[in-house]
């Protein structure tokens, strides 16, 4: 069974369609990238699966369930905002993921922390932007999720941190889960997907697994996405 | 550090490629263990799903085997190393040609040129590392 | 689930007001040092200083409610409709223990605040001669003043439910304002004084109406009047209640917009 699936998923503000009509499936144990220019509706149909918004047409279903409090438990999301609160620091925060998520595992976040050589005593506004996205990342994939929604996750961080970003999702990959990755940074991520999604204006136009590019087509995701998106 | 990928051929296969070239070349020595699949792929930086087909392709192609539990171990066979070393080499051999092909040279003035520079270069102390 | 976003909500809040209230009560604390040493000189300067400290002093209990307010309807914007809502709305807790815990907290803070404020009044004025009258309200309960203590009871029931129907009022307010892409703070202020508007003009005219009636009637009397009249802005108050929080719930669930 598919852990995302989007029915006829449309969602509209007002007289614009952010989303159309949107048929998609994700298996688990995919890693999978969501790929489009900005404002083409990935954070969109993200916020949907994360029950953020809700759908103007159509339906969205995590494992076979409207999003709700029992989809809550299953997915693990990275917004592209800061979403912890200033004044918390490390271990305040380690024990409020603690007590709202079951699959919480807060030995390993614990450890990929004290890798990083940030101490628990460490509060969030004492931290470089970069930092609080690390912290962030490794919060979000330190939960046993079935479902993992990562919102830009190498946006506007420096090479070293892209690394290190790439490297917590491969190193926390479960194969009973999917990893979704929004980005427009293509070139980047490519060697970590399975599969490619991209949406443009609300629509899917294309899901194909990555080698069936390469192999069929000669050519890397990156140069494919150019050529489909080079008009626009 | 992550590898480099160019944009002609799927992952997997270059994944491949790279793992063969580790093994051919000595810097895994046959019978060493591999690393595990996750950390392997940490290091390639891939997809493990990716570094498991390339494991799987090597593993049937006979240079690397692996035993239910313990993870995958590199061949102890030099016939199946040298016979996957003379591929590689074959392979960057018909690049070799393919370039000289298209600066214009006929195969026997690649083979003389080809030659020439190998003993100009043979007074050198860097053959090897300039290979 | 519920009680852990209270435990938290309890936390946070803490971590903001008890500096608050400390505050007060320690401005209480030196007030009344200031009286006892007006008491103990005659000095014009002194007199002068004595004065402005004490006036500062209730402007600073008048601040410490205000103060608590804003700081918990900032708290709620920015838990529920600001960035921290990315995370409030993906833990595994329904809409409703998200509301319900700050409506909790939020009536709890208030509470506490005008309870550190008469504590800090008590305090201020506690053993001065000149306050022998006020302090004797407190001493001798509202039979002083020639009320019941049933009397007391309402009016404490009054409170705490116009308590409740401001802050969901707020809460409605904030959570309607807040599903507009632009000029969130700007419609939550508008919506709010458009509401309450709505409200007042609606309890004005229930209040005529049965006010007119009870008069018309032949039993009238002034006891049965206030315990009547009491009751009807209770059940006012409560309708109210379900409607703001029905507002809030609604446009929380269906409508929420975090930037």
């Amino acid at each position: 069974m598919s852990i995302l699936s989007c029915e006829n998923l449309s969602k509209h503000y007002g007289t614009v369609a952010a989303l159309d009509g949107v048929n998609l499936n994700i298996e688990p144990g995919r890693i999978v990238g969501l790929l489009g220019p900005n404002g083409s509706g990935k954070t969109t149909l993200i916020k949907l699966a994360n029950g953020l918004l809700t759908p103007t047409e159509g339906r969205i279903l995590i494992g076979g369930m409207e999003p709700g409090v029992e989809t809550k438990k299953l997915v693990s999301y990275l917004p592209e905002r800061t979403y912890l609160a200033n004044w918390m620091n490390v271990k305040q925060i380690l024990s409020y993921f603690e007590d709202f998520y079951a699959d919480f595992d807060r030995e390993r976040a614990a450890a990929m922390l004290s890798h990083l050589g940030i101490p628990e005593t460490q509060r969030i506004r004492q931290m470089s932007k970069g930092t609080r996205e690390k912290v962030q990342l490794i919060l979000v994939m330190s939960r046993r999720a079935k479902l993992y929604l990562l919102d830009e996750p190498i946006g506007g961080v420096d090479p070293a941190a892209r690394d290190y970003i790439l490297n917590t999702i491969i190193g926390n990959y479960d194969p009973q889960a999917a990893v979704v990755i929004s980005t427009h940074l293509i070139a980047d991520v490519e060697p970590l997907l399975d599969e490619v999604v991209f949406i443009q204006n609300g629509h899917i136009l294309r899901h194909t697994p990555v080698d069936e590019i390469r192999e069929q087509m000669g050519k890397s995701v990156d140069a494919l996405f150019r050529e489909e998106f080079r008009c626009f | 550090m992550r590898w480099e990928f160019h944009d002609d051929a799927p992952i997997h296969v270059q994944v491949t490629e790279r793992i063969e070239r580790l093994i051919v070349s000595g810097t895994i020595q046959p019978g060493q263990k591999l690393p595990s699949v996750r950390s392997f792929a940490l290091e390639a930086g891939v997809n493990p799903n990716t570094m498991q087909r390339a494991l799987t392709e090597l593993e049937r192609g006979g240079l690397i085997y692996s035993q239910r539990t313990a993870g995958h171990f590199v061949t102890g066979d030099q016939q199946i190393i040298s016979t996957v070393r003379e591929e590689l080499a074959a392979k960057i051999i018909r690049q070799y040609l393919r370039g000289m092909t298209e600066l214009g040279c006929s195969p026997e003035e690649a083979e003389s040129l080809l030659h020439r520079q190998l003993n100009a270069e043979g007074g050198s102390e860097h053959v090897n590392s300039e290979l | 689930m519920f009680l852990k976003l209270v435990k938290h909500e309890l936390h946070e809040t803490a971590r903001m007001l008890l500096p608050v209230f400390g505050g007060l009560l320690l401005f209480a604390a030196m007030a009344r040092a200031m009286i006892w040493v007006m008491e103990q000189n005659d000095h014009v300067v002194l007199a002068f200083m004595g004065t402005l400290f004490i006036s500062l002093f209730v402007f600073a209990c008048i601040a410490c409610v205000i103060l608590t307010a804003i700081l918990m309807m900032v708290r709620f914007t920015k838990s529920v409709h600001g960035d921290e809502g990315y995370l409030t709305h993906t833990l595994p807790v329904g809409v409703h223990s998200i509301l319900l815990s700050r409506l909790l907290i939020t009536v709890l803070s208030l509470a506490a605040a005008l309870g550190v404020t008469y504590l800090a009044i008590r305090l201020c004025t506690w053993n001065v001669e000149a306050m022998e009258d006020f302090n004797m309200i407190f001493t001798s309960g509202f039979e002083y003043l020639g009320l019941d203590s049933g009397f007391l009871w309402r009016v404490v029931a009054s409170v705490f439910v116009s308590l409740v129907t401001t802050v969901l009022l707020i809460f409605a307010a904030i959570s309607i304002g807040h599903s507009f892409n632009r000029g969130k703070v700007g419609f939550s202020i508008l919506f709010y004084f458009a509401m309450n508007t709505i409200a007042s003009v609606i309890s004005t005219l229930l209040a005529l109406v049965f006010s007119s009636s009870f008069l018309d009637s032949e039993t009238a009397e002034l006891s049965t009047f206030s315990q009547q009249s009491f009751l009807l802005s209770l059940c006012i108050n409560l309708i109210f209640c379900g409607v703001y929080y029905f507002l809030t719930w609604i446009m929380t669930k269906k409508r929420l917009n975090l930037s």
